[in-house]
Parts: C-alpha cells; sequence; structure tokens
C-alpha cells in the first residue's frame, strides 16, 4: 500500500460554519497500480488529489489522514512536504498552458526541478531536461528545451509537463485531467505515454479523470465521487461490468449513449449536481437518484464490501438482499 | 525591430510638435505683456514698444509663430524673457538639478514600492500587509505640497535635522560644476562632506516625492504580485518542490513586471507633474522652479520649452517600455517585427 | 529581498547618522546670508526695478548722493562730495581716490557715461532722471548736469542712480553686448560681485577699499539667496539659515520677532498699501459724489485690522515722513456711513453696480477689495471683483472694462513726490489707471521743481494732494509699518523710506 488515505475531509470557512468539499472519504493506493478518481464537476476530485501533495488551497481546512510509504503527510509544514514534491510524488495538470510559466522557456521548467532538490546543476540538469524531453517522445528535444510554452503545441506541452513531473523520479504521479484538453488521437498517444513511462519507471499513478473512456483503458481501480463523498470504490473490471451505486450505473449508461462526446457524458444525468454548500441531507445523490427512497434522504449511507467493491448506497442496482446480508 | 523604433520615434516627434504647437497658442491666449515686466513699472510707453520688438512680440501672432517653429526645428528653444539669456541655455542649467532629484526619488521609490509590495505579498492579509494598505491609504490622500511643508516644518523647523530647500549647504562652497549632478560631482571633487550636504538638501525633497508615489506604487505592484501568486503556474511550481521565495522572485515577479512596469510608467508620469510643485517648496533650482517664475511673468518660451522637454520625458520613457516589454514577457510581440 | 531590505536599511541608516550631524548653529560669523524674494532678471543698474534687484545693485554700485534714512530731507556726500544748483546746471565736485572693484578710478567720464546710458536704454529708474538734458565733463573730478528745466529734486533723484565705469560701457555696451552687464558687475560700492548661481544665489564680498565707513565686525561675504516662498523665508529665518529675510508675511514676521533672539525693526516705507483707484471715466465711478460715497463708506478699522494694527490710515497720498508732507495738516479719512448714504443719495445713483479688478497674488489687494464689496453692500451698492493678473487687471481699467483697481504705491525718490504724482495722477501715467486729469494739478507738478523755497513746495505740495483727496479718485484703505524680524546676533538694519525693502549690507555687523 503505498498511499492510504482515512476520513479526509477538506473544508472551507465560511461565517457560520465550514463548508465541506471533501467529506471524510477513505481509500487506499495500491503499488504500482493506476487508480482513477472519476466523478462530476466539482465533486472534489481535484482537492483530493492536490491534498496528497499538500497543494490544496491555503484557505482550505482540512482532516483525516494521509499516510504515503508510512508517513503521514496530512497538515506537515509546507517546508518538509516541498522536499517530498516532484522528488517522490510527481503531478501533472488539466491545463498545460496555464500550468506552464509563460516566461520562462520549457528546459528551464523542467531542470528547475532538478536543481530544487539538489540533483543536478547548471548545465547537467539543462542537459537531463533535454534528455527527459527526449523520454516522453519529444522530436527535436534541444529545440522545444529553449521554446517558450507559447511556442509549442498543447500535446507537447502537456508531454513537456509529464516530463517536468518525472524527472526527479517520483514514485507516485498525481494526474489531474491530463487529457481533458487534448483531441482525441493526442489523447490515445498520452495514455500510451503514461502508461510505457508506468512500466518504465514503476510508477503508481492516481488518475483524475471526466472521461468513462480513459477509466475503461488503464483503470486498475476506480473511486468514484460524488458531491464530496465515495460513492463506490474497487476493481475497475468489476465496477464496469456490474455498477452498483445507482450513480456509477448512470454514468456508465450516458457514457454509452454519447461515446464521441466524452465531454457531455456527465452532463447526461439528469439534473444538476449539487455546488459547495447546497449538498442535501441522508445521500447526497438522492435528488437525482432513480431508486431513492424515504430513507436516502434522511441517512447518509455507510460505506460497505459488497464482492470487489465497496460502495456507499442504502438500494444498490440489482438486489437489495445482497446488501442486506452483508450488513 | 528596428524599424518599429523608428516608427516610434517618428510618433514621438510628432506628439512633441503637437505639444509644441498647442502650448504656443495657449501660451499666446493670455492677454499678459511680458515686455511691461521688462521694461520696469514706470517704463515709457515707447521703451515698451521697444521691448516688445527686441523679442518680435508686436509682430503677428502666425509671424510669431513660424519663426518660433522655425527656430525649434534648429533646436532653438527662444529665449527667456526673465532671464534674459536664451532658453536653451537655462535649461542646460536647471536640467541636471531635476533629473537629480527626479533619478534620485524614482530609485528610492522603485526599492521601496518592490520591498514593500514584495513584504506585503508575501503574506497577504497579514500585519505587514495590513499596514502597508493603511499606510499607502493615507500617503494617498495627502496633497504634495502639504507633505512637503509638513516635511518641512518636522525635519526643518522642529529637529533641525535637515535644510529647508536648495540643493547644497549655503555656508558651503559647492564643488566645481562637471556634471551638474552634486551627487556626481562631490565625488569627482573627492569631497566626501559636499556629498553629505547633497544628499542632506535632496533627502526632503526626495522623501516628499517617494511617499507620494509609494502610496499608489504599491497597491498596484502588491495587487499585480497577488494576482500573479493565484496563477496555476505556481501551483506547478510548488508541485515541483520549489520553495516560496524561488517562486516569488523567479516565476511570480517576472510575471507581474509587466503591470508594475505599466504603473511605474504612470507614476513617472505623476512625478514629473509633482516636481513643479516640489521645486517651489523646497526652493530647488530645477526647470520646475524655472518654468513656474517664468509663468509667474507671462514668459512663454520656458513654459513651452517645459512642456516639451517632459513630453520628451514621456516619449522616451514610453519608448523603453515599448523596448523592455518583450524582453519581461516573450508572448508580447515587439509590434514592428 | 535580503539584499534589497539590506540595501534600504543601510541607506536608511546613513540619512539618519547624516541628519544627526547636521547643525543650523555653524555659522561663520563673516558670511551674511539674506534670503531674498525673488532672483534677478538682471542686475544691470540701468535696468534693475525690482527689490531683489536692487539688492544687488545698491551693494555693489555707489550713487552720487546718498540721504539721511532718518530725515530724507538731508542729503549726505557719496561719490559726490559737494554739488550745487545754478538754475538748470547742477555741478557736482567728486570724491577723490575711488576705485571700481577692476581696479580702474573713477571720475567725471564714469558718471557721463552712466548717465547717457542710463537716459538711452530708458528703463528702470531712468524715469527719475528724465529731465536731464546733457552731462558735461569740466575735469576728471568735476561734472556738470544740464536739466531741461531748472529742478531742485535732481540731487536727491540721484541718491538712487547707480555710477558705472565708462570702460565697461564702452566694451560692453552698445548693443551687441548690453547682455554683459544683465550677469556681471563692477561698481565702487561696499561689496563686490563674485558670482551669480543661476536659480540658487548670488555671492558678494566686501571691498576694503571701500570709501566709505564700515561698522565695526562687517560681514565679509554676503550670499543673495533665491527663496520664493515666503513661508520659508520666514522659516529659515527663524531656524538660523537665513540672516536676514525679505518680504517675511506680516504675521510670520510679528512671531517671529517675539521669540527670544529676535527683535523687530519697524519703519515706514510705503504710501500706500493698498490705494483703490476708481475709473473716472464710466459710470458709476464717474460720478464725484458716488465715489464720494465709497471713499466714505470704507471699513478703514478692517483693514488696518488686517494689519494687526501695525498701520496707520493715510489722510491723501503722502506719508508724513516725507520731506514738505502736507499729511499732519489734512483731516482725517473715516468711515461715516450716513455721510456715505447722503453723498450716495447726491450721486443718485442708489443701487449701483460696479466691477473691480484686482491682481492676483498679493492678499492684501483682495482683501481691500473685499471689504469694499462689504461696505458698498452697506449703502445699497453692489461691487463685483475679478481676480486677473497684474497687466490683464490694470488693462482691465485702462479700457474701461472693469471701474476700479488695486494696488500698492511707494515712492523712490527721498525728496520729489512729483515722479510719484506724474505716474499716478497726470494724464498718460503708467499707473494714472482710472485716466484722473486735473489742469490746476498738472500745472502744480509742472511748476514744483521749480521752486527753490522749501516752505513753497510745501503749500504747492499741500495744494496738490488736497486735490486728490477731493476728487475722492482713490480710496487709500491703510498705510502699513514695515515690520523686519533681526536675529540679536546682527544689528545695522535700518528700513529706507523710499524703498519697499531695502538692504544696506554696508551697515550690518555682527554682535
Ligand atoms: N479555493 C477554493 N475556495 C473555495 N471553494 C473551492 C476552492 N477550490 C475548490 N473549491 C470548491 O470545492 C469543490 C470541489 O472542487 P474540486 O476542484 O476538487 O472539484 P473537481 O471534482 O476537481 O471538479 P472539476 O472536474 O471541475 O475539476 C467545488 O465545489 C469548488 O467550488
Ligand atoms: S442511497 Fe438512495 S439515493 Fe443514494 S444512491 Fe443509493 S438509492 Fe440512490
Ligand atoms: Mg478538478
Amino acid at each position: 500500500m503505498i498511499l492510504s488515505v482515512r476520513d479526509l475531509s477538506i473544508g472551507f470557512r465560511r461565517i457560520g460554519g465550514d463548508l465541506p468539499a471533501v467529506d471524510k472519504i477513505s481509500f487506499d493506493v495500491r503499488e504500482g497500480e493506476t487508480f482513477v478518481i472519476i466523478g462530476e464537476s466539482g465533486s472534489g476530485k481535484s482537492l483530493t488529489g492536490m491534498s496528497i501533495a499538500g497543494l490544496q488551497p491555503a484557505t482550505s481546512v482540512t482532516s483525516g489522514s494521509i499516510r504515503f510509504k508510512e508517513r503521514e503527510l496530512l497538515n506537515r509544514p509546507d517546508a518538509e512536504l516541498r522536499r517530498m514534491r516532484g522528488r517522490e510524488i510527481g503531478l501533472i495538470y488539466q491545463d498545460p498552458l496555464g500550468s506552464l510559466n509563460p516566461v520562462w522557456p520549457v528546459g528551464d521548467q523542467i531542470a528547475e526541478a532538478l536543481r530544487a532538490h539538489g540533483l543536478a546543476s547548471g548545465a547537467a540538469a539543462a542537459r537531463r531536461a533535454v534528455e527527459m524531453l527526449d523520454r516522453v517522445r519529444i522530436p527535436d528535444p534541444a529545440r522545444v528545451a529553449t521554446a517558450y510554452p507559447h511556442e509549442i503545441s498543447g500535446g507537447m506541452r502537456q508531454r513537456a509537463m509529464i516530463a517536468m513531473a518525472l524527472i526527479a523520479g517520483p514514485s507516485l504521479l498525481i494526474a489531474d485531467e491530463p487529457t481533458t484538453a487534448l483531441d482525441v488521437t493526442i489523447k490515445a498517444q498520452m495514455l500510451e505515454l503514461l502508461a510505457e513511462l508506468q512500466r518504465e519507471m514503476a510508477l503508481t499513478i492516481i488518475l483524475i479523470t471526466h472521461d468513462m473512456g480513459v477509466v475503461a483503458e488503464v483503470a486498475d481501480r476506480i473511486l468514484v465521487m460524488y458531491a464530496g463523498r465515495v460513492a463506490e470504490i474497487g476493481d475497475a473490471d468489476a465496477i464496469m461490468r456490474t455498477p452498483s451505486h445507482p450513480y456509477t450505473a448512470a454514468l456508465m449508461t450516458s457514457a454509452m449513449i454519447s461515446e464521441a462526446e466524452p465531454k457531455q457524458q456527465l452532463n447526461a444525468i439528469v439534473g444538476v449536481a449539487p455546488g459547495l454548500g447546497s449538498f442535501p441531507d441522508g445521500c447526497h445523490f438522492h435528488p437525482r437518484c432513480p431508486l431513492a427512497q424515504d430513507d436516502c434522504r434522511s441517512f447518509v449511507p455507510p460505506l460497505r464490501r459488497l464482492g470487489d467493491v465497496a460502495l456507499a448506497c442504502h438500494h444498490p442496482v440489482g438486489s437489495d438482499t445482497a446488501l442486506m446480508a452483508e450488513a | 525591430m528596428v524599424n518599429f523604433l523608428l516608427k516610434r520615434f517618428a510618433w514621438g516627434i510628432l506628439v512633441l510638435l503637437l505639444v509644441a504647437v498647442i502650448t504656443f497658442f495657449l501660451s499666446r491666449v493670455v492677454p499678459a505683456d511680458p515686455a511691461a515686466f521688462l521694461a520696469g513699472q514706470n517704463a515709457s510707453e515707447a521703451t515698451v514698444q521697444k521691448i516688445r520688438a527686441e523679442y518680435g512680440l508686436d509682430r503677428p501672432l502666425t509671424e510669431q509663430f513660424v519663426s518660433y517653429m522655425v527656430g525649434l526645428s534648429k533646436g532653438d528653444l527662444g529665449q527667456s524673457i526673465r532671464t534674459r539669456r536664451s532658453v536653451s541655455t537655462d535649461l542646460a542649467q536647471y536640467l541636471p538639478a531635476t533629473l537629480e532629484l527626479l533619478l534620485v526619488s524614482f530609485t528610492i521609490y522603485l526599492i521601496a514600492s518592490f520591498s514593500l509590495a514584495v513584504t506585503a505579498a508575501r503574506h497577504p492579509g497579514g500585519f505587514v500587509d495590513g499596514a502597508i494598505r493603511l499606510l499607502t491609504m493615507v500617503g494617498t490622500g495627502i496633497p504634495v505640497f502639504w507633505l512637503g511643508m509638513a516635511l518641512q516644518f518636522m525635519f526643518f523647523y522642529k529637529l533641525h535635522w535637515l535644510p529647508i530647500g536648495a540643493r547644497f549647504p549655503i555656508r558651503e562652497t559647492a564643488p566645481p560644476v562637471v556634471t551638474g549632478f552634486l551627487i556626481i560631482d562631490s565625488m569627482l571633487a573627492g569631497s566626501p562632506s559636499a556629498l553629505l550636504g547633497t544628499l542632506k538638501h535632496l533627502a526632503l525633497p526626495a522623501l516628499t516625492i517617494v511617499i507620494n508615489l509609494l502610496a499608489v506604487g504599491t497597491r498596484l505592484s502588491r495587487a499585480a504580485l497577488i494576482q500573479e501568486q493565484s496563477r496555476l503556474y505556481v501551483r506547478t511550481a510548488r508541485g515541483k518542490g520549489l520553495g516560496p521565495r524561488v517562486i516569488l522572485y523567479k516565476h511570480v515577479l517576472r510575471n507581474a513586471l509587466s503591470p508594475i512596469l505599466t504603473a511605474t510608467t504612470m507614476q513617472f508620469g505623476y512625478m514629473i507633474s509633482w516636481v513643479i510643485l516640489v521645486e517651489v517648496i523646497f526652493d530647488w533650482p530645477g526647470i520646475g522652479l524655472y518654468a513656474y517664475q517664468s509663468f509667474q511673468v507671462f514668459d512663454y518660451s520656458p513654459v513651452i520649452a517645459l512642456a516639451i522637454v517632459s513630453t520628451a520625458g514621456f516619449v522616451l520613457i514610453n519608448l523603453l517600455m515599448d523596448i523592455l516589454y518583450p524582453i519581461i514577457d516573450p508572448r508580447v510581440q515587439s509590434v514592428g517585427s | 529581498m535580503k539584499s534589497l531590505s539590506g540595501i534600504a536599511g543601510t541607506a536608511l541608516l546613513l540619512m539618519a547618522s547624516a541628519m544627526g550631524v547636521n547643525s543650523a548653529s555653524a555659522q561663520d560669523a563673516t558670511t551674511f546670508v539674506y534670503a531674498d524674494a525673488g532672483e534677478p532678471s538682471t542686475i544691470d543698474p540701468a535696468k534693475a526695478n525690482v527689490n531683489w534687484e536692487f539688492t544687488v545693485t545698491r551693494n555693489v554700485y555707489d550713487r552720487l548722493v546718498d540721504f539721511d534714512l532718518d530725515d530724507p530731507s538731508r542729503l549726505l556726500p557719496a561719490l559726490a562730495t559737494e554739488w550745487k544748483q545754478d538754475g538748470k546746471v547742477w555741478t557736482f565736485k567728486l570724491r577723490d581716490g575711488v576705485t571700481f572693484h577692476d581696479g580702474t578710478p573713477f571720475d567725471a567720464n564714469d558718471v557721463k557715461a552712466t548717465l547717457d546710458r542710463l537716459l538711452k536704454v530708458g528703463q528702470g529708474q531712468s524715469y527719475l532722471v528724465d529731465d536731464i538734458a546733457s552731462v558735461t565733463v569740466v575735469d576728471p573730478k568735476t561734472v556738470q548736469i544740464e536739466t531741461k528745466a531748472p529742478t531742485v529734486f535732481l540731487a536727491s533723484n540721484l541718491s538712487r542712480i547707480e555710477m558705472m565705469s565708462d570702460e565697461d560701457i564702452a566694451k560692453h555696451g552698445g548693443e551687441a553686448g548690453e547682455a554683459w552687464f544683465s550677469e556681471n558687475a563692477n561698481g565702487t560700492g561696499p561689496y563686490a560681485f563674485v558670482a551669480w548661481t543661476r536659480g540658487t544665489q548670488i555671492e558678494l564680498k566686501r571691498n576694503d577699499k571701500w570709501w566709505g565707513k564700515f561698522p565695526e565686525k562687517p560681514f565679509d561675504r554676503v550670499l543673495d539667496r533665491f527663496v520664493t516662498d515666503g513661508a520659508n523665508r520666514a522659516r529659515g529665518l527663524e531656524g538660523g539659515e537665513f540672516d536676514l529675510a525679505n518680504f517675511v508675511p506680516l504675521d510670520e514676521a510679528l512671531r517671529i520677532g517675539s521669540t527670544s533672539g529676535f527683535h523687530l525693526v519697524e519703519g515706514n516705507n510705503l504710501w500706500a498699501w493698498p490705494a483703490i483707484y476708481l475709473n473716472m471715466d464710466i459710470p458709476p465711478t464717474n460720478n464725484k459724489d458716488f465715489r464720494n460715497a465709497l471713499v466714505k463708506a470704507f471699513d478703514y478699522n478692517a483693514m488696518v485690522q488686517s494689519f494687526q494694527g501695525k498701520a496707520v490710515v493715510g489722510r491723501g497720498p503722502i506719508p508724513a515722513w516725507f520731506p514738505g508732507s502736507p499729511e499732519k495738516d489734512q483731516p482725517e479719512i473715516k468711515t461715516d456711513l450716513e455721510a456715505a448714504k447722503a453723498a450716495l443719495a447726491a450721486s443718485g445713483l442708489s443701487n449701483a453696480t460696479m466691477k473691480c479688478s484686482v491682481p492676483a497674488g498679493f492678499p492684501e489687494f483682495r482683501f481691500a477689495a473685499t471689504i469694499l464689496q462689504a461696505s458698498a453692500a452697506q449703502i445699497g451698492v453692489t461691487v463685483e471683483i475679478e481676480e486677473l493678473p497684474f497687466v490683464e487687471a490694470i488693462t482691465a481699467i485702462k479700457t474701461d472694462k472693469s471701474n476700479c483697481f488695486v494696488l500698492g504705491n511707494a515712492n523712490l525718490s527721498p525728496q520729489d513726490a512729483t515722479k510719484f504724482f506724474s505716474a499716478h495722477y497726470l494724464k498718460g501715467g503708467f499707473f494714472n489707471s482710472g485716466k484722473f486729469e486735473d489742469p490746476a494739478l498738472q500745472e502744480l507738478i509742472a511748476k514744483l521743481p521749480s521752486v527753490s523755497d522749501p516752505a513753497e513746495r510745501a503749500a504747492m505740495l499741500k495744494q496738490a494732494s488736497d486735490i486728490v483727496v477731493d476728487s475722492h479718485y482713490i480710496i487709500w484703505p491703510a498705510r502699513p509699518v514695515t515690520v523686519v524680524p533681526e536675529p540679536d546676533r546682527i544689528g545695522g538694519y535700518r528700513i529706507d523710506p523710499a524703498e519697499y525693502i531695502n538692504a544696506r549690507f554696508w551697515e550690518l555687523y555682527s554682535k
């Protein structure tokens, strides 16, 4: 178990009490696997992912526990976490253009990750940056290294981001919607590249996405989030084959409806996801859930095991009895 | 780039010409008679007429305008009626004093506003930030002349720390004029006491300018820094394991430099307009005081010259900015290239 | 960041320590610092016409005669040791052994060259001697001056005319070279011109070869500083930066004079400050009864109070100290609302409206106009005030666009009132802005210089003065006392009654 998250809550201070954006979620990530977090916009995926590297917004309040390689990370001083970022945990983001500094050459920004950890300096770091660009399959890496972010294509930028995230040799890569901004062919190349690098570098990957297609392609295990809570978690194949949580099931259905338009997928579910501060009582999903009953409106469903998965639902898809038995 | 600069330069010349034309006609609208001032109160009308002829003030306006513009094209800024010398000679005399004051003030301002803004931006909402915000707010509300007089009252009149005005201790001998910049001339003369005297006289007028600039400047720089700090690339930088220092100085600052530079250009403009007031308050023998005294006796040429010189200053600063922006931010293409 | 704040910190420390060692008391007793209200436009005696130009010319050059500041009727020898009038011809005997600062001797040729040039240039103080017809060198020590008509005032007016060197005039004079005199000075006077630092100061040094007598412990070096701001002059004087200052605002002067280490020197050097001129050509001020109503309505007390009591109300144009002044025999001018109302009724101009142009930049002028406005309102007359630049303001009344104009006046001549009357009350006079005309007055003033009996002249002066008073052409709100704060460490400052703020550096000494 490389990462172990327990009862993680991330809230924002408001007059009249804190608003929880992430509400007591727990999950484990195994060494070498690709762990996918999926959910609608605003469900707390990025907050969860970023908090692992200690990059949650400064205005947020966190509680619970995040253990990475047996070390507690949550609420550690930034100076300590800093030594781990880049070196042990790499990060890539959704918007590679905004995530790169516009006024420094790409190669310089990559080399910086080495310099920050004293792994190389000066010309050596610059050389290794070019090598790393080569490893992420960038043609003419020496030229790209001297280019500014706005001078290269979107796909190249994301590759450069990957190079930057991995150059200092981390064992965990957190990728927050790395393909969302890219078109379909580039997206496929990018997933392929990540898979290859995972093998070559023995990476554990936490991949955050909207996109069920991505899930199907790369996921070993899945965490489905809804409105700051875990809906369903477990083996990817098991969940994809027989989604038990009504929310997961809805996701799968809509994914099939609009295969070509991944952006539309999650919107295909009737209604809209509740925003921060307007979460309903009981199960957060109940206003949109076709299976909702009275208890769903008052009682928060606990996370329960069901075969290879765990889910939080009073009335899972399929038989009620199976769940009753488990209880 | 060269092409672009040439175009900008031509544009600048056009602006200067326009300013010359406008100030020329504006100054002639005032029905005042500098010749009467020269002749003295009890001079006969014939004497006044003779002086008018001497300075060409009796000729039709269009004729005066043409000869002024012809002179201007040859770099002749005309004659000062008050000082009875050519305006160019006067400017050469007074400009170094003004430039010295402006450069010293602006350097202090840059360092101070920068340090303050950075300190404030490091912990937005913190104590230092709050204190700076309060101070800059107070600073914005104080008129220049009031501040100047308050400083005089405090440091000269009450504390006897600093002199009331002028550029150099009255009873001491100033270093020989080489550059006209007393700081440099004192150093060239190898005289620490002259340098100290020069700095003491610079202190209050410079402080007056600096405090007024700081108020607005620090706020703008702080805002630019804080805004840049919320950008995504800052998260990336943190994600690499960079410390707050590197992030601030290497990543944030470089990006905030463009808006800060824009603000700085504006501040430079304010400073040029304040310099007249400051020079009058502190008897600072620069072009501001020169223009003010000339204006009081309707001596036109120095006033027009000041307008031209300060516009030239603006044009130069803007040209400099046009060169600097693409260097600071590679996304900005220099327009001509 | 560390290095940046480090530099800033060091700079601050340096500044703080520098301030600490500053000492306002580091006066050397031999240098005298005078805070002048402006920078000369020229230091050419033929062109100088404001106080801060006279500061230089009066000290660097000498005049043929001087006069007793305490009794201006008494003339004193200067470059001339004797003089006498014989009809139109005056003869002056010149002092022996006088040299210019450049070493050349002073003689009759210098006098001739100076006066010829002055009259040719026709600027500055030349009007004081514009009745000279010719100057003749009799011998190196004797010069004869012939006037157009006999005048008893020539010698006293020459007490204002600085003597230059004929060599200089030959060398630098004429059309091309006149500029030299604007910024150079070579006189015979008590102080020699050293250097002019534009925008800052003119430096003078004591002429120890001067023919006159310095007091004990005179100043060897004089710095004439240009300090345009009145508050700065006051503060600098009080703070010890300056030894004496020109035109210190009255309230500041009184305050400084009452602090320890200072005393006040008081004297009169103004004929009126201000005087309100009424336009004789346009209604309603062309009506004598109307003008009378304004004179009677004016609240003189308010004006005197604005000078904190340091003023008297004049009874006419001529101050009491002036030789032959009729002041003591003239009736007081007082506020009398009843008489004002009666005069207004006689004018038949109730509810009239008039406009008053005030030269900008003189608070006292503005205040006088405001008093006039308030006083006139009491008898139902409306006064509109407009503040304009000097030339515009005087042009407004001269071109009949305004009924009234405010001005201060003084007379540079210690004995001769005719120049003053010509400029202010006779046809064509520059300051006769309201266009007053009176044939009898014209005749009196023309005749006055030819009358040799002082008593007879005094009688004529009274007539002339009465004509102006009775015409109600002018309202004289106040004649303030000039107050100069002098540090106790310095002595010898005297107020010249015929010059608005003077500085005779050669009479000053340190105690
Ligand atoms: N700095 C912040 N201040 C206040 N609220 C925030 C902040 N950052 C995130 N939130 C809120 O927390 C919730 C979860 O945000 P998060 O970015 O984790 O969502 P997400 O699941 O990653 O969505 P998306 O798919 O749009 O990236 C959102 O409702 C968002 O409004
Ligand atoms: S708990 Fe109820 S509302 Fe929530 S998902 Fe299950 S059935 Fe739907
Ligand atoms: Mg997100």
